[in-house]
């Protein structure tokens, strides 16, 4: 009987274990599978700050094309969204370059934590991105017209 | 009589399947424009394939990599960054396997390029690759503006995969590995996360270091 109970306790143990394992598994790669949204997002607000930078450095003939427009004021919009992007973006590489995947010597409440904390900050890079791509995609409209 | 035949028939077969290797054509990827010319007087059309435009990158020794080091090699570029907690360790994982394929092969080099030029410094990239196990004088690990590699993959060396994909853009950060030929024509792009595409990336690589420079194609 008192076999039985000792193997019984283990069993429970470590399936306690597994069950504690899989769920930070589990949440860890939810936070990666957000990390691999927001950088293919991070790749297209990288395109539109490529078209805003190269129509800032052609504020001439942008100036030729769009005679009526203000093109200082435009450029200051265009920097606006510029560095937007590039916030949004080093807020990302400063993640990734933060993100300690090594659990070794944290609790499984420690490490539950964490990744919560990382999938909220995730999630707030993937908003930035959001909101800048959008915006980003509204503004550049008004030049593919011609 | 019948001792011969069957070294005879296993020369045969092997002659065979060299043959059919030899015959293999990887397709070639990007824009074509055909051109006509005149040659003795006899007037016919070529075709003119995109190939990688000049660039310009500094590698973990602090040389200067552009696309003159590259001519006449065959070779296969990536896009990482060190700290990336993804896809990146297989891929580059798998990248080595490609390395140790053709280690000390002079025409034959790999390119690594940073998607983090903000965290990936010189020192980093060094000490990422010879922790990787990758020798300097064959696989370039290569810093630059993050805006011009983000072009010259998406223009150049992804061409492939965004002809696949109908939705623009997102394909830098999705580990291919991209095989271009001594000409500088991309060739292949293949999942460097899928160790059966790696290995189709190994042989493909042999295929176009066997390819005849001046072969017409």
């Amino acid at each position: 009987m008192k076999n039985k109970l000792i193997i019984a306790a283990f069993l429970l143990v470590f399936t306690a274990c597994k069950d504690t394992k899989n769920d930070e598994k589990k949440l860890e790669a939810k936070v990666m599978e957000m990390h691999e949204k927001v950088m293919a997002d991070g790749e297209r607000a990288m395109q539109n700050k490529m078209k805003l930078d190269t129509l800032i450095l052609k504020k001439d003939s942008v100036k030729k094309a769009f005679p009526a427009m203000d093109t200082s004021a435009e450029n200051k919009t265009m920097r606006t969204l510029s560095s937007q992007i590039l916030k949004a973006d080093d807020a990302m590489s400063d993640w990734m370059h933060n993100y300690n995947p090594d659990f070794r010597k944290k609790s499984h409440r420690e490490v539950m934590d964490y990744l919560a904390q990382q999938k909220k900050i995730v999630g707030q890079i993937n908003t930035a991105y959001k909101s800048v791509i959008q915006s980003s995609n509204q503004y550049l409209l008004k030049y593919k017209k011609k | 009589m019948k001792k011969i035949i069957w070294p005879v028939l296993a020369l045969l077969a092997l002659a065979a399947c060299t043959h059919k290797n030899n015959d293999k054509k990887l397709p070639i990827y990007g824009e074509r424009q055909p051109i006509t010319k005149t040659v003795d007087g006899k007037t016919f059309t070529d075709t003119v394939y995109a190939t990688i435009p000049p660039f310009s990158f500094v590698n973990q020794n602090r040389q200067t990599i552009s696309e003159n080091d590259l001519k006449g090699k065959t070779y296969v570029a990536d896009f990482f960054f060190t700290s990336c907690p993804s896809i990146c360790p297989t891929m580059q994982r798998n990248m080595l396997s490609v390395f140790k394929a053709y280690q000390g092969k002079a025409d034959f080099k790999l390119l690594s390029f940073t998607i983090d030029p903000r965290h990936d410094t010189i020192p980093i990239l060094k000490d990422y690759a010879e922790k990787l196990g990758a020798k300097a004088d064959q696989w370039y690990f290569l810093l630059g503006k993050k805006e011009e590699v983000y072009q010259l993959a998406e223009k150049n060396f992804l061409v492939s995969v965004s002809e696949d994909n109908r939705a623009p853009g997102g394909y830098v950060h999705q580990g291919w590995l991209v095989l271009v030929d001594k000409k500088g024509r991309v060739r292949g792009a293949y999942d460097g996360t899928n160790e059966k595409q790696v290995q189709q990336l190994i042989v493909d690589v042999q295929l176009l270091m066997d390819e005849d420079e001046n072969q017409k194609t």
